[in-house]
């Protein structure tokens, strides 16, 4: 009889157990349902399209309803109760009815009437699901309502596109607008390049290039996520990270090209068939390289054709010759002798072309307009200095040419007109800066090495990767230490620029660190792939995957470009042909912006 | 000793001391039995455990996936404690156990994941990983492809399975066994039909999807006679987890310049 009711007893527990069992496993199911939904809802925590707030609630729904499907769970809502909250309204506000609603919710969403604090990407899934007893049902105990919840966060994004303003981006290869790269000036191109009165911002690849960066801004949140538009040609300049897509777009319509110098007009046997190497492409005013357009050490005999056939010492029949107190470097109106108009003009040129229109940045004669580590710079100085750290920090940069231009420091002192403006000054952690007063463009004429202005500016010996740090330990592996004479070039600084940027891993310990930026790159046109010359310049797309395969993962060795032809996309870069693949390219890039699940 | 403790219980509740030997009789039929509940109860508890455990390292594992790129890893490195990626080994690795003997010159080093509880049997567990690329609420692409994963058969989605890329190369497939070496199933649980049935018709149409699937031969702890018989030991536990990955939604670019 006893153990009869042990028995029973027993039974009892047994029962009670394998309900619990039931319980236990329903709720692991529960929960890894929940928590795989709100990753799901996250994510659809983004506009779309012309989703308007309640379609985006409805996406965010049925994208966590999908996703607790997919395991394998009964959604039937007879079994299953979902409820998903965000935090804001449709304008904006925090929701006061998730006080009483979610009150563990609510306190995770932060007051945005506080100043410093911004909208949130929190999602809230929370589940009931009904389960069924079996042994106590017996008892007359029919189930147990489960629930639980699951926080999912994406993170807000901060983008800076980056895009090159330099002449070139008038050209379209094989396009109707006869831009000739030489005497353009996109303030006068009645067809349109510059947005103003009487322009219709039509140029291309420029116009390309604004409506693909719209459609990107476009899929960003309004109020939660930021971008900056940086242009760069000479220099480059930057928009404040703004929640104001409005303000977005309305710059990216002002972006205006940059208007080089007109090279058709420097005195022709400066740049004799457009031939590199008599003049400093950075500033044709500054023969002897110091920075300064007065070169003493120079000597030579001025007259009116600014070309001095007194002395000949590298066969040219002559070397150039400037006055060193006015700015006659070209022939602006066209002449052939020189006359107190150039120097007019020349100076107009100077005090119309301000880069940012507010100083202190100053418009130079720089020949090279493709300066794409100043683009780098600004841009991921734009996230370190103001971007928020748990927003994901993305730069899209585009550039339809090799990169032919560094940051310049100037000239020591205050610099006078005609000198090289300086454009940097914050980029100081290396020693040497102040000898490089016209950036990392060398050269000059003289009578030791080099002797002549390097070509264009371009590296042309890219073999060697070069590091200005003083201590060798800090400078990226396999490189080797500028040691005083010209080596160090734009390509060597703009690297450096993409690893400041990025560069999370190094198989040298001691290598200087960059910043957690994701970075996509287009290359444009033919520009950034030129066949000749020189057939293996690598200041275009070879740069452009670097910066792609340092900015996907943080990782220089880890490229998905290694072995993929010329042309190609490959991992974070994109090689576009002309400006109509603009629009694509973006469209891709925003939809692999990937939300980055915070929570 | 035992007798006598029975005997005073007995006395003191009145029972007749001819009642007695009954309940020993009673005692020594029904003990046996009444064990043999107590300890199945114990081995369904330690299963349902075991299963759950297995279940969350799903879940951490997929978790673990839908945050990278499963496109960009060019390496294919075996070894869990090094810094090279390779998407699906990687993720395998999540459910590796969290110490091991290797090091970072091994070329295969199982080890730095999360799993102290249910060691993977190379000759027989497996971890199955998939992706699937939805547009317009179907599925359009699944991966991976060769030679990264192998297609199932039907055409209905490719897989990367563990023990194919493990480093006991005379257990490959262990998926589609079960814990005694026998081919029972030649699909996994999620294939791009499976994936399409679930699909909401009104949710964003464009996504992706990772799958991890875990095949673990759980080995009975007490293997009680009788229960062996009945239920196999080891017994195939199968849990899984699907959540989105962004990087595997669908892309207006294709690899090659538009």
């Amino acid at each position: 009889m006893i153990f009869a009711i042990c028995l029973v007893a027993l039974l009892f527990f047994i029962g009670l157990a394998l309900d619990a069992g039931v319980i236990y496993v329903n709720y692991g199911q529960l929960k890894r349902a929940v928590d795989a939904a709100a990753v799901s809802a996250a994510q659809e925590f983004k506009r779309r399209g012309t989703d308007n707030y309640t379609r985006m609630l409805e996406r965010i729904r049925l994208a966590a309803l999908e996703t607790i499907a997919l395991q394998g769970m009964n959604t039937n809502p007879t079994v299953l109760e979902l409820n998903v909250y965000v935090c804001n309204d449709a304008n904006g506000n925090r929701l006061a009815s998730l006080q009483t609603t979610v009150p563990q919710f609510y306190a995770l969403c932060p007051d945005t009437t506080i100043a410093g604090q911004s909208r949130s990407k929190l999602v809230w899934v929370e589940a009931k699901q009904y389960t069924p007893f079996y042994f106590l049902h017996l008892l007359g105990f029919s189930g147990i309502t489960l629930k639980t919840n699951s926080v999912g966060e994406a993170a807000p994004v901060d983008l800076v596109i980056v895009i090159d303003t330099s002449e070139s981006m008038a050209s379209e290869p094989n396009g109707a607008y006869p831009y000739n790269g030489q005497d353009f000036d996109p303030d006068d191109y009645t067809s349109g390049c510059n947005p103003g009165t009487s322009h219709p911002n039509t140029c291309q690849p420029l116009k390309s290039a604004k409506d693909a960066a719209k459609a990107l801004v476009a899929t960003m949140m309004d109020g939660y996520d930021r971008v900056s538009i940086v242009n760069f040609d000479t220099v480059a300049v930057a928009t404040t990270l703004s929640f104001n897509l409005t303000d977005v777009n309305t710059a990216i319509d002002n972006l205006r090209l940059h208007d080089d110098p007109p090279a058709a007009r420097l005195w022709g046997n400066w740049f004799p068939g457009g031939s590199f190497g008599r003049v400093n492409p950075v500033n044709p005013e500054d023969r002897d390289g110091d920075g300064r357009d007065a070169d003493p050490a120079r000597p030579c005999t001025l007259n009116n054709t600014r070309w001095d056939t007194t002395q000949d010492p590298y066969g040219w029949g002559g070397v150039p010759c400037d006055d060193d107190n006015v700015l006659d470097a070209f022939d602006w109106d066209m002449s052939g002798s020189y006359t107190t108009a150039d120097t007019t003009l020349a100076a107009q040129y100077l005090a119309n072309h301000d880069p940012d229109g507010a100083g202190p940045l100053k418009a130079s004669f720089s020949l090279a307009s493709t300066c794409t580590g100043c683009g780098i710079r600004v841009g991921s100085n734009v996230l370190k200095s103001t971007g928020r750290p748990g927003a994901l920090w993305v730069m899209v940069f585009l550039t339809d040419g090799t990169t032919n231009l560094s940051d310049t420091y100037g000239p020591s002192g205050t610099p006078g007109v005609g000198d090289t403006p300086r454009s940097m000054s914050t980029w100081t952690s290396v020693t040497g800066w102040t000898s490089f007063p016209n950036g990392f463009c060398t050269g000059y004429y003289g009578t030791t090495t080099p002797q002549f202005w390097n070509k264009g500016c371009l590296d042309q010996s890219n073999t060697v990767r070069y590091c200005l740090y003083t201590d060798q330990s800090m400078c990226p592996p396999g490189t080797t230490r500028h040691t005083g004479t010209p080596q160090y070039s734009v390509y060597d600084y703009a690297m450096d620029m993409v690893d400041e940027a990025a560069l999370l891993k190094s198989t040298r310990a001691t290598e200087r660190r960059g910043n957690n930026i994701t970075i996509y790159t287009i290359g444009l046109g033919e520009a950034v792939t030129p066949a000749s010359p020189p057939a293996t310049l690598p200041t275009g797309e070879r740069l452009m995957r670097y910066m792609a395969a340092v900015g996907d993962d943080g990782d220089r060795t880890t490229d998905p470009c290694n072995g993929i032809a010329v042309k190609t996309n490959c991992g974070n870069y994109y090689y576009a042909p002309q400006g109509s693949a603009l629009l694509t390219i973006f469209e891709d890039i925003a939809s692999r912006i990937y939300t980055r699940i915070s929570q | 000793m035992m007798c006598k403790v029975l005997a005073r219980i007995f006395k003191r509740i009145s029972i007749p001391r001819l009642r007695k030997g009954q309940s020993f009789v009673e005692l020594a039929l029904v003990l046996p039995v009444l064990l043999l509940m107590l300890m199945g109860l114990m081995e369904v508890a330690f299963f349902i455990g075991k299963y759950l455990d297995v279940l969350d390292l799903t879940r951490e594992a997929a978790r673990f996936a839908s945050v990278r790129d499963p496109f960009n890893n060019p390496l294919a490195d075996s070894n869990c404690l090094t810094d090279g990626f390779d998407f699906y080994f990687d993720v395998s690795c999540v459910l590796a156990p969290p110490t091991c003997t290797c090091t970072k010159t091994d070329p295969w080093c199982w080890c730095n994941g999360l799993n102290r509880y249910a060691n993977l049997n190379m000759a027989t567990d497996d971890i199955v990983i998939s992706i699937y690329t939805i547009s317009g609420n179907t599925v359009t692409d699944a991966h991976p492809k060769s030679p990264k994963g192998v297609a199932l058969a039907g055409g209905v989605g490719y897989i990367w399975a563990f023990s194919d890329n493990d480093n006991d190369t005379s257990h490959n497939s262990n998926w589609q066994k079960d814990c005694r070496g026998n081919v029972v199933r030649n699909l996994p649980h999620f294939t791009i039909p499976v994936v399409n049935s679930y699909m909401q018709q009104n949710a964003q149409p464009a996504k992706g999807y990772v799958a991890v699937e875990l095949y673990y031969c759980h080995s009975q702890l007490l293997n009680l006679p009788f229960v062996s018989d009945i239920i196999p030991n080891p017994m195939m536990t199968h849990a899984y987890t699907i959540m989105p990955i962004p990087a595997a939604m669908p892309s207006p670019t294709p690899t090659t310049s538009p």
